[in-house]
């Protein structure tokens, strides 16, 4: 896989995004806090790689993040939304203990989304 | 604490109460709910209670009751913006409903003086009562933390 860094370092300290592709799929790994202030670049990295998709299955990983807050939710929801209407699976990893699961359940999210253990997992699908 | 009500002294917010909480010794779980909460607390004053005008504070108190059953932090973040009504939108409905889902009551207070958002979070295990004592209290900063005993509800001692 190719490797291209986040091109807005900012605030890489609150949250990193990693964009890889390959044949199969686009994989955005995302590590630390997604709050209003970085959602943003989320919803972006998001919206981008549905729409440079092609054919493959977007996969936004969440094992590694430190807390969702509601505009990380709204960004999710936006690009599930975006998924569905330009026929792109989009496939949300999370673990049983981190800090994604609690705010997908609270709000009722996790039943809309296609949720998955890992990335090995998603891409079984 | 008081904060400048702007979006990037969230994450200065959630560490200080993270902070206050692991010094209380909070179980995980719980602890990350309550950060959860404020941070919700904190960007709905910043989005909304001062959307259009110059910014003004946010005051985040933070303090632990303890009852028969267990301890509980209370909450309250006071803004002195205007309220306005969540939007009809996806983005402040996810916001209410992540801070009614993980704490045990969530009330909303606004006058023409600002908006005070009160928080009970769910109930967790007593420490030992050498370590916490009996009646309700605001704890105070961590052990062996400089600032003195009498912080009151500031988190980490803050001033």
């Amino acid at each position: 896989m190719s490797e291209s860094v986040d091109s807005e370092p900012t605030h890489e300290q609150l949250m990193v995004l990693r964009r890889r592709d390959d044949a199969r799929c686009i994989l955005i790994d995302v590590r630390g806090e997604i709050d209003a202030m970085t959602a943003p670049r989320l919803r972006e990295t998001l919206l981008t790689a549905l729409d440079e998709a092609d054919g493959r299955a977007v996969i936004l990983d969440l094992a590694g993040i430190e807390l969702l807050a509601s505009a990380g939710l709204a960004a999710i929801v936006e690009a599930q939304e975006v998924s569905e209407s330009s026929q792109v699976s989009l496939r949300v990893v999370v673990d049983d203990t981190n800090a994604a699961v609690r705010p997908l359940q609270v709000t009722g999210l996790a039943a809309s989304l296609r949720l998955y253990h890992d990335v090995a997992d998603a891409l079984r699908d | 604490m008081v904060v400048p009500a702007q979006t990037a002294v969230a994450s200065v917010v959630r560490e200080r109460v993270t902070q206050w909480l692991a010094a209380q010794q909070w179980p995980e779980n719980e602890l990350h709910d309550v950060v959860m909460a404020v941070n919700e607390a904190v960007a709905n004053a910043v989005d909304h209670a001062y959307a259009g005008r110059a910014p003004g504070d946010v005051s985040v108190d933070l303090r632990q009751v303890v009852e028969p059953g267990g301890r509980r932090a209370v909450v309250s973040v006071v803004d002195e913006g205007r309220w306005r009504a969540p939007r009809a939108d996806r983005y402040r409905g996810h916001g209410l409903t992540v801070m009614h889902g993980v704490m045990d009551s969530v009330q909303i207070a606004h006058d023409k003086a600002g908006t005070r958002v009160t928080m009970l979070s769910a109930l967790v295990p007593r420490l030992d009562e050498a370590t916490v004592g009996e009646d309700e209290r605001s704890a105070g900063p961590p052990p062996g933390a400089p600032g003195g005993a009498d912080s009151g509800c500031e988190p980490s001692g803050a001033t």
